[in-house]
């Protein structure tokens, strides 16, 4: 009992990861205050849901949920790349509320708040991930991959190119590079992490809704970055484990959900706002934003 | 069913003037502190549910009960100056860190409200749904009539108030140039806190007329707030007509686009007015070019 | 002021011994300083041409019908009081700025379509007055990033990083030190780039570790690194935005002669400066500006002289 209970930590750890590591290349390697990373999340569990339920092999859901969302991620940047700082935040957050919008009334597509139940595990070459202590096994393998693939691009020449943007873009681009192009990649990266991210959520829930990709789960992630420390991968590993793991104590306690789920939410709100006040580098950051 | 121009008018007009409310609060904190407090929603929503535990559960007498709110309100306003933001303004936090902190005291607000009052919505009764009168073909209640009125009032009195008072001219002062308002010998961060104050009681009025016109739920902030910064960007965020105007705009928008499309897409009617505008002209309708933040 | 300026020239011509010259012109230009000859009628050598450019920002004309032209391997400056429209027309050349008329010409071609990235890869270095770094990196990222034209693409990048964590285990080496130089890599040379790097700081003379991040350098250390970032860029011309602005005179004059030292070597500079004295033992070509447009031009001896200059800098 105790086993699985600890194996779905351990998976919604590793969800988290990807998810929080790969806002981090946004806001704190770009410099992107990029508050519609939650959609682009629920972009990836839709997308992979509705193909696999359609019939299409996982494997090929699961990229074209990362594929979609890096589009969406590239599109949502084409849209706002003018804007800057809080104007920046405000229509990426409305693009999450728009994206939300749409699962919501997008009947037909999604079946709105009922949400989608039954979603079939991953079947991988020919074998279907039934236990879960498998599919944690898969999930430790893709945020692996995930970890190492971001690690790369923060430490290469284009991830100090993406810093030097968010630390001074005219200045970059009088050097003669490209900001905007710089910018679409990370965000498309950004969008593809958090697409796949979203596939391995879905299949491993089984259910969707459009709750799930709400407003609540942003303050999550972005407590997770800013606790984490911004443009730091250590950080962003570290955080979710932290994040996840404190309110889990609560469980402990005989509460009825109507209490737990909002405290867990307050708890996350007074991390955000304390490491905001006190530690605003975060765990491990070098850097503050602007 | 034919296209009913009166009744849609009519509804954007009372929530128009809702939004309106939310809107100039908005508009006077951000102009003033430069940054963006969505947590301004959830000041709304405190109110509201601050009505109805005066009111409803305690059974003050209404006025009373309005007085209680539109303090408590205020308060909730200035602590979160207080606590959050002027120590993180002091630190020299960028606006983008404020704004993160705005959102985390916007669910804070919601959760405690959640946490007390229950995920049920709740209703303040303060007079029995009456028949609406037909004015020109639009469906009116009485109850929405005062609505407008009061708001309108308050929206004239609070216009005159940046105008022509002394404390208003000080606002806009800071607005404008912070340090040459502080070389003339203002206080800003004493200032800053004062547009707290009244932005925030503003919300708390508006927190009360949405409390008599609909029912309470404790996610109905980050509706609100949406509503609001909507309709003051729309407008022109450091125009007080400007966000009036932009907040009339985005109601009616919402209830044009939702004779089109399912109600849910509100938001999403919105965000895509705020988009437009963000994109083809970010100063607003009434807009000083103040240029994109950085 | 006079004084040291000879002496620095003197140390100049002790060192261009080791420099070997490849422009003719530069040599000529040099005795320039000492005995102003007559400007040059315009010639092919023209590197940047501005034609009638125009500015205006709401009622203001910022840059009205403004024109001048900076010759191949010369040193030219542009002064004028504060406000004169000098880093307003800065920023036009390099594209941060769209003018409203005009036309801009880079070595033959037009370069009113670009935008501002793609001109700086045509050959357009710059700096501004108020140095423009990357806080959170190091002198280093600094260099390499204006020497290298190649890091943009993700997958090129990419490659590099794995092939030095490849070196590293193939060398056993447990460090990934970036200096580490990496011969096989087809990418980047970091030996070439290495001693690009040492050449530029040198240049400029600034002592510090390689691995120091830009915040813990002084005013006038940025002002170097600004500088040498500029020169380390691929470029044809340079356009310097009021170098010494803010520095104690002793890098004053330090920067003059970093100037002068480039101009042997045969670069092409475009300088802004309010300061009068500053240019005059320095540009061989100067053009004055005052409310957005060139009012007078010619050697410095001609503009010391010229009535209409001083009314602009004494009068009003």
């Amino acid at each position: 009992m105790i086993q699985t209970y600890l194996i779905h930590l351990f998976i919604l750890i590793g969800i988290y990861i990807i998810l929080t590591l790969s806002l981090n290349l946004t806001i704190g390697y770009s410099g992107l205050l990029n508050l519609g990373h939650v959609a682009l999340f629920g972009i990836g569990a839709y997308t992979s849901t509705l193909l696999v339920m359609n019939g299409l092999p996982f494997l090929l859901s699961f990229l074209t949920a990362g594929i979609l969302a890096a589009i969406s991620g590239a599109l949502l940047y084409g849209l706002t790349r003018k804007l800057k700082g809080d104007y920046l935040a405000l229509a990426t957050l409305g693009f999450s509320f728009v994206i939300y919008s749409i699962m919501l009334n997008w009947i037909d597509l999604t079946r709105g708040p009922l949400g989608i139940p039954g979603i079939p595990k991953p079947l991988i070459f020919g074998l279907t991930i039934q236990s879960t202590g498998v599919y944690l096994f898969f999930t430790f393998i893709i945020t692996l991959i995930s970890i190492g693939i971001l690690t790369l691009i923060t430490r290469s020449t284009f991830g100090r190119l993406l810093q030097a943007a968010r630390d001074d873009e005219i200045g970059l681009r009088v050097l003669g590079k490209n900001t905007y192009a710089l910018r679409y990649k990370s965000m498309a990266i950004a969008g593809f992490f958090a697409g796949i991210a979203g596939s391995i959520y879905a299949h491993y829930i089984s259910y969707i809704d459009p709750s799930s990709f709400s407003l609540t789960n942003l303050i999550f992630l972005l407590t997770a970055v800013i606790v984490g420390g911004l443009a730091s991968v250590r950080g962003s590993i570290i955080a979710p484990f932290i994040l996840i793991l404190i309110p889990e104590a609560l469980r402990f306690i005989d509460m009825p959900s109507s209490i737990l789920g909002p405290l867990r939410q307050i708890i996350y709100c007074l991390i955000l706002l304390v490491i905001l006040l006190y530690r605003p580098r975060g765990i491990c950051g070098r850097i503050d934003l602007q | 069913m034919s296209f009913p121009i009166a009744q849609l008018l009519a509804n954007s007009l009372i929530i128009g003037s809702i939004y309106a409310l939310v809107a100039v609060g908005f508009s006077l904190i951000y102009s003033t502190n430069r940054f963006v407090h969505l947590a301004h929603g959830a000041t709304v929503v405190a109110a509201g549910y601050a009505l109805y535990s005066t009111f409803t559960l305690l059974h003050l007498p209404f006025i009373l009960a309005c007085i209680l709110t539109i303090a408590l309100s205020s308060v909730i306003g200035f602590l979160m100056f207080k606590a959050i933001y002027e120590p993180l303004q002091k630190r020299k936090s960028s606006t983008v860190i404020m704004l993160i902190a705005s959102i985390g005291l916007l669910t804070l607000i919601e959760n405690l409200i959640l946490l007390f009052f229950g995920a049920d919505v709740k209703t303040i009764g303060l007079l029995e749904v009456r028949q609406g009168i037909n004015i020109a073909g639009a469906i009116i209640t009485p109850l929405q009539i005062v609505l407008v009125l009061t708001s309108l009032t308050l929206l004239t009195v609070f216009y005159l108030f940046m105008k022509k008072t002394t404390l208003g001219r000080n606002l806009r002062a800071v607005a404008d140039h912070k340090e040459l308002a502080s070389i003339m010998g203002l206080n800003p961060t004493r200032l800053m806190a004062i547009s707290f104050i009244i932005g925030s009681a503003l919300a708390g009025i508006a927190g009360i007329l949405i409390a008599l016109e609909q029912n309470l739920d404790p996610s109905m902030g980050t509706d609100l707030m949406i509503k609001g910064f909507s309709g003051a960007i729309v407008g022109g965020i450091y125009s007080v007509p400007g966000s009036i105007l932009g907040s009339y705009l985005v109601g009616t928008a919402e209830n044009v686009g939702t004779w089109f499309l399912p109600s849910g897409y509100k938001n999403a009617i919105t965000f895509t007015l705020l988009f437009l505008f963000l994109l083809l002209r970010p100063k607003g309708i009434f807009g000083v070019d103040k240029g994109v933040r950085e | 002021m006079k004084t040291g300026t000879k002496k620095e020239i003197k140390k100049e011509t002790k060192e261009k011994t080791s420099h070997t010259k490849t422009n003719t012109s530069s040599t000529k230009n040099t005795s320039s300083t000492f005995h102003p000859i007559p400007t040059p009628s315009p010639s092919p050598s023209i590197i940047l041409d501005i034609e009638n450019i125009s500015k205006a920002f709401g009622g203001v004309h910022a840059l009205d019908k403004c024109t001048f032209s900076v010759d191949q391997g010369s040193l030219t400056a542009l002064i004028g009081p504060n406000g004169s429209g000098k880093t307003t027309m800065f920023n036009v050349i390099s594209r941060l700025i769209q003018e409203d008329h005009g036309k801009i010409i880079l070595q033959q071609s037009s370069v009113d379509k670009l935008a501002d990235y793609s001109l700086a890869r045509q050959g357009i270095s710059r700096t501004f007055q108020q140095v423009r770094l990357f806080r959170n990196l190091t002198i280093r990222d600094h260099l390499e990033i204006a020497l290298d034209q190649d890091d943009e693409s993700l997958l090129k990048s990419i490659k590099y990083e794995l092939q030095k964590i490849a070196h590293a285990i193939l060398t056993r080496s447990s460090s990934r030190n970036l200096s580490s130089p990496n011969p096989s890599s087809p990418y980047i040379a970091p030996n070439t780039t290495h001693k690009k790097i040492n050449k530029v700081l040198a240049l400029v003379g600034l002592q510090k570790p390689l691995t120091t991040y830009v915040t813990d350098l002084s005013y006038g250390q940025r002002k170097l690194l600004d500088l040498a970032i500029a020169i380390a860029k691929p470029h044809t011309i340079l356009l310097l935005d009021e170098p010494v602005a803010g520095i104690n005179p002793q890098l004053r004059d330090q920067i003059k002669a970093i100037l002068r030292n480039l101009h042997q070597q045969g670069e092409t500079i475009l300088l802004i400066e309010h300061d009068m004295n500053f240019v005059m033992g320095l540009a061989q070509k100067i053009y004055v500006m005052d409310h957005g447009t060139v009012i007078a031009q010619g050697t410095p001896l001609q503009i010391r002289t010229n009535p209409q200059v001083l009314q602009v800098y004494l009068g009003e």
